[in-house]
């Protein structure tokens, strides 16, 4: 909650807040924060990108998706671009293989995603 | 022409379905409740137990027998707890449920609950599944409002509060324990057992994980002659329908219901279509990335747990991942011990250190550094991981790993290094 609050990422003052409501030392919190994949120290873009690579979809163009991605908005997995406007993250399973490949773009899937699709998408969020 | 058998689905393959709770009811939603009202709970964990469904989140477990196990006269408070953390790779069933009719897994969840004297369940979600979440919490609201939840629903005299919880992005949660961690807002970490969750679970009482798909079951098994209809979709120990998550080379990847008597071979050509682009099979993950790979020439199988189990691997949570003839096999190995590099909780040495080594050896294959040697230390790393952990992630880490290099060692000898 803290998070959603601090647009999608954390910091040591939300964590310390967090543990004072909670009443348990700030390492714990850390602890539990660096466990879980969903809790970001680094800001996200304002669209954040997590595209699927695992067994399914890597079987059927995730990994060339992600490499497409890249490519086109200039970043690696796990940087924002530049402007702040998007960033990119390489995932695991999203539990939507049989549709695969799947990306999810902030709170929403997108499946069978191809670098078409892709780009569509971008553009469409740049606007 | 193999066909689907619906069940869990019957509502979802319609497509004027309404899946609010008007619209559920209208199919005849919460009848089975009802009746379960009106029996005692002993009396339900021994329906649950004739039907022979068993745990369809990847082990097998008789459910009925599972609840049995639950401690009684501990004057602590029971807990179920739906396990909706669904990652195993190529498993899609449970999202496909909670998004399309939710108000059917919930009922199940409720008829759990009053079998094992449950006043507060909780669902345990994985974080990524956003529009999930809003369904079931739209779907736990509609509930309240009706008075099925809460105080003395349908006039039964029995309290029940559902709340839906939301993970944070880590495989290992979907092992119970781990997910009963997570619950507590704790790292998820794999316990020691035993205790097991029936005597020391949720806040140390008596608790039951069960997987979204088994509790969905529940509303069919307890409708008018349930039981024995459900034992007939199956042989006998693999009674039920079940949803199979098929993914992969095939023309039509989808999430299928299916009796367990069908052959794999028939899943794929007749329900998936067969191969795309005309190819050649070579292979398939019968049961999420954790199960034995199978060749192409032992599909004529039934896909169940048992037949499976006796051909040497396993039937897990139904997602089948069908590989053509020009996948590298050796590239896939090393996707699959990325997976469990990453998502090994850390707690176990053997896993690891295991899982980190593994996926060394096949990167070393996949730059051309391969060797006679290093396919024997890869299956040896495998092998000390069988067994030697406090979950099954270390066995699901193995698993793959032995029977890859089992099945397709001349595919690794093409990155042996040429000297
Ligand atoms: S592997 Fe990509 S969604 Fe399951």
């Amino acid at each position: 909650m803290a998070q959603q609050e601090n647009e999608g990422w954390l910091t040591e003052k939300w964590m310390q807040h967090v543990a004072d409501i909670c009443e348990v030392p700030l390492t714990h919190v850390e602890g539990v924060v660096t466990f879980y994949t969903m809790f970001r120290l680094k800001r996200p873009g304002k669209f954040h990108l997590q595209v699927c690579t695992c067994v399914p979809c890597c079987l059927v163009g995730g990994t060339e998706l992600l490499e497409h991605t890249e490519n086109k908005l200039n970043i690696h997995a796990g940087h924002t671009t530049t402007d702040g406007e998007f960033s990119i993250e390489e995932m695991e399973c999203l539990g939507a293989c049989s549709f695969a490949p799947a990306i999810i773009v902030n709170e929403d899937y997108h499946e069978q995603v191809t670098p078409d699709k892709m780009d569509k998408l971008i553009d469409q969020l740049k606007q | 022409m193999l066909e689907e058998t619906l069940v869990l689905f019957k509502n979802i393959r319609n497509p004027k379905y309404d899946k609010s709770l008007a619209g559920y009811k209208n199919t005849g939603g919460f009848k089975s409740l009802k009746k379960v009202f009106g029996m005692k709970p002993e009396e339900v964990v021994q329906e649950v137990k004739e039907s022979g469904v068993r745990g369809r989140g990847g082990a097998g477990f008789p459910t009925g027998l599972k609840w049995s196990f639950m401690a009684k006269g501990t004057g602590k408070p029971s807990y179920l707890v739906a396990n909706a953390d669904e990652s195993e790779p190529g498993t899609c069933k449970d999202r496909e449920l909670m998004l399309k009719d939710p108000h059917l897994f919930l009922e199940g969840l409720m008829i759990g609950s009053y079998a094992v004297g449950c006043h507060h369940a909780y669902v345990y979600v994985r974080g990524e599944f956003f529009p999930a979440i809003k369904i079931l919490n739209a779907a736990v609201d509609e509930l309240y409002a009706d008075g099925l939840l809460g105080h003395d629903p349908l006039g039964s005299g029995f309290n029940l509060d559902i709340t839906i919880h939301t993970g944070a992005g880590a495989y290992i949660c979907g092992e119970e324990t781990a997910l009963l961690d997570s619950l507590e807002g704790k790292r998820g970490q794999p316990r020691v057992k035993p205790p097991f969750p029936a005597v020391s679970g949720f806040n140390g009482c008596p608790t039951s994980v069960n997987n979204v798909e088994t509790l969905a079951c529940l509303p069919f098994i307890f409708s008018d002659g349930g039981v024995e209809s459900f034992k007939s979709f199956g042989p006998q120990n693999n009674s039920g329908t079940h949803l199979v998550s098929l993914s992969g080379h095939v023309n039509s990847p989808g999430v299928y219901e299916l009796r367990m008597d069908v052959s794999m071979k028939d899943i794929i050509y007749e329900i998936g279509g067969g191969i795309r682009n005309g190819k050649k099979l070579k292979g398939v993950i019968p049961g999420g990335s954790s199960s034995p790979v199978m060749k192409a020439d032992e599909i004529d199988v039934l896909y169940n747990f048992d037949d499976l189990a006796k051909i040497g691997t396993m039937m897990g949570s139904s997602a089948m991942m069908v590989f053509d003839e020009d996948t590298d096999v050796v590239k896939l190995l090393h996707r699959i011990t990325r997976f469990y590099a990453h998502e090994s909780c850390g707690q176990c040495t053997p896993c690891r250190e295991g899982t980190h080594w593994s996926r060394q050896i096949v990167r070393d294959f996949l730059n051309g550094n391969g060797s006679e040697e290093k396919l024997k230390r890869l299956d040896r790393v495998g092998g000390n991981m069988l067994g030697t952990t406090l979950c099954a992630l270390g066995d699901a880490a193995a698993m793959p790993i032995q029977s890859f290099v089992n099945k397709f060692p001349e595919e690794f000898r093409k990155y042996y290094a040429t000297t």
